[in-house]
């Protein structure tokens, strides 16, 4: 794996919400610089809340989230745009633009912030779609698409800028398991081709025992941070019985070979 | 032990009441305790709790021999409510241990806390939070206005400009529209000629319907109707589409690549709509005209009579206020239609109820703009 110790973002002390409702609290992490990173837990433990904070879709309500050692909340103008786009964002339906085609979803980003001509911010656009596999479908709408390949082509528009990181909202969700496990299988690549760093809201256990760095789970109950480590190792040698139920309930569909072993 | 008998029976189900030599009331439950026996049986164990006041409740469900989901419900209700209402000690015998579980209060989660809170506002706290409300939204709407002119005063940079998709939404807010401002124009312009006919033909004026027809298309009804058809048609659209744009995140999706959604959507909006409009108006008043001109054919005057009456009564300010009208109801619709479309919130209802607010929101603005319009006009002599 090619994540070195240089963190390229860190939480420290977050609390998250929004309106009056606090949903987590003093959450500190950081992710390494090339990791495929998950964020756990059941449904309502706040993962989504948790990456719409970092991206900077909410404001923290105490703490700071820091991006390449920069935080979002503190700049303003071009400085924020530039930390904004030093990140793409795969959101859980993939938010393709339905009034235009999927290169041209692709190419906003391109189209938004760089001078290059047209042919070269095309040309860009399929090298991308190449990458995930979609070229084919590259003037197709959005809506002529199936689930896993909206959620490629979201990932393509999220590289497009070509990114430090990448935040994936669910990528298998709605997936079926062949799908799901490609869709693995290019995130897998993509860190590994281009030092990627990827962030990933899910609670497919599948995906995360087969691609996932490290991950943290998240406790609705204390609205706090209940483990942290190596995925594998967690399911193995974790004492604490709400990570040992998260990790062997939900994974005997796909882990119960593993989990016999010692 | 006195008793306060109120027993009875139907598909098996008994109850009865009794009060202990303690004080403690005794309600004994034997029979299924289901969703039948609960709605049959209700009213008569609440009438009977009520009637007596006490400060500790035993309820004995060991002769219960059916249980289900609405037994149990019942009998959380009546805990919470001698709770709340006597400050009573209630003990709950002969539960299932299956059904225990959901006896106890619900953990809490962050959503359920968010319910709660709002469960326990009051009066004061509605109008709290509703005052609250009106003052974002307030604040909300001068600073989309805000994003507004500074988009519009970038509006030309090509790059976020997006001409096709601008030509896109001119082509269906104002191209498309012309079959139905055809069609409503003409049967207004009909219609008001036919209408004034014969109180004008009281006076032998009947030609002064030319002058009515001409500065009524012109000034109020061709700039009014139209609006109000933009407001319908394509308000409620632009609200529609951001909406569904916004459930889709698809506007947080552009918020985290740097990119205005004012800048990228609503902008080409508003200038279709100001450009649409004036010109929708100008066609609604010739169409709206030509309406009237047949009826007064119709009567019996000559083509070139009408047209010198109308020459006469028609001077070139009344068609520069008319399109002036068009344009700023036009900015009016289409802004207030991506306004409430942005601030559409979740779930499928929203976006039809941001459509729909558009829609009313369009035409109250058309309408209080129209009548600051003649005001300022009649003040200005115009």
């Amino acid at each position: 794996m090619t994540a070195s110790s240089d963190p390229i973002i860190e939480i420290r002390n977050l609390r998250a919400g929004y309106g009056e409702t606090v949903i987590l609290e003093e959450i500190s992490f950081s992710v390494k610089r090339g990791e495929i990173f998950a964020i756990l837990g059941g449904s309502g433990s706040g993962k989504s809340t948790l990456l719409k904070h970092i991206i900077g879709l909410y404001p923290p309500r105490a703490g700071e989230v820091l991006i390449e050692g920069k935080n979002l909340w503190a700049l303003e103008g071009r400085e924020r745009t530039e930390l904004l786009q030093r990140f793409g964002v795969m959101y859980q339906n993939g938010a393709l633009f339905g009034s235009m085609t999927v290169r041209e979803n692709v190419r906003v980003p391109l189209d938004v912030f760089t001078y290059l001509p047209l042919a070269v911010r095309d040309a860009v656009a399929e090298s991308k779609l190449a990458q995930v596999g979609l070229l084919a479908a590259a003037e197709k709408m959005p809506s002529e698409l199936s689930g896993g390949m909206r959620k490629r082509a979201a990932i393509a528009r999220a590289m497009a800028l070509d990114p430090a990181i990448v935040f994936l909202d669910e990528p298998s969700a709605g997936l079926d398991p062949v799908s799901s496990a490609d869709l693995d299988n290019l995130i897998k690549r993509l860190a590994n081709d281009f030092t990627i760093t990827f962030v990933m809201v899910t609670h497919e256990l599948e995906s995360i025992f087969a691609i996932a760095d490290r991950v943290i789970l998240l406790d609705p109950q204390t609205k706090r941070i209940l483990a942290e480590g190596d995925p594998r190792v967690l399911r193995d040698t974790s004492t604490i019985p709400l990570v040992q139920h998260f990790f062997r309930r939900e994974g005997q569909s796909s882990g119960k070979r593993e989990l016999r072993e010692p | 032990m006195s008793e306060e008998a109120l027993s009875r029976s139907s598909s098996g189900f008994r109850f009865e009441i009794l009060r202990e030599d303690s004080g403690r009331v005794l309600l004994r439950l034997v029979g299924p305790l289901d969703a039948k026996s609960v709605s049959r049986s209700w009213k008569a164990i609440r009438r009977g709790l009520r009637r007596l006041s006490f400060r500790s409740l035993r309820i004995e469900a060991a002769g219960v021999d059916r249980w289900d989901s609405a037994g149990v419900a019942f009998l959380q209700l009546l805990r919470r409510q001698a709770e709340e209402r006597f400050q009573a000690e209630v003990a709950i015998e002969g539960l299932p241990p299956e059904w225990v579980r959901t006896f106890e209060p619900p953990t809490s989660t962050a959503g359920e806390a968010a319910g709660s809170a709002e469960e326990a506002e009051g009066l004061i706290g509605t109008i709290g939070h509703t005052a609250i409300e009106e003052v974002t939204l307030a604040g909300d709407a001068v600073a989309f206005l805000g994003g507004l002119t500074r988009g519009l005063a970038a509006a030309f940079q090509p790059r976020i400009f997006r001409p096709r998709e601008f030509f896109r939404i001119f082509e269906s807010a104002g191209v498309d529209a012309l079959p139905i401002v055809s069609l409503i124009s003409f049967l207004i312009g009909l219609v008001i000629a036919f209408e004034s006919a014969r109180p004008l033909a009281a006076f032998g004026a009947q030609i002064f319907i030319a002058n009515m027809i001409g500065l009524l298309m012109i000034r109020e009804m061709g700039p009014i109707m139209t609006a109000i058809l933009l407001a319908g048609r394509s308000g409620s659209a632009f609200a529609a589409e951001l909406g569904t744009m916004k459930v889709n995140e698809e506007l947080d999706a552009l918020r985290t690549m740097g990119v205005d959604p004012i800048r990228f959507l609503v902008i080409q909006r508003v200038i279709a709509g100001m450009i649409a409009t004036p010109l929708l108006t100008i066609y609604s008043i010739f169409v709206g005209i030509l309406g009237g001109v047949l009826v007064m054919i119709g009567l019996g005057y000559p083509l070139e009579a009408v047209y010198h009456q109308m020459d006469s009564a028609v001077r070139i300010h009344d068609i520069l206020i008319g399109v002036a009208k068009a344009a700023v109801f036009g900015l009016l619709i289409s802004a207030s239609g991506c306004f409430l479309g942005l601030r559409t919130r979740q779930g499928p209802a929203a976006v039809g109820a941001s459509a729909t607010g558009a829609v009313v929101t369009g035409i109250l603005l058309i309408i209080i703009a129209d009548a600051v319009f003649s005001l300022l006009l009649y003040l200005l002599n115009l």
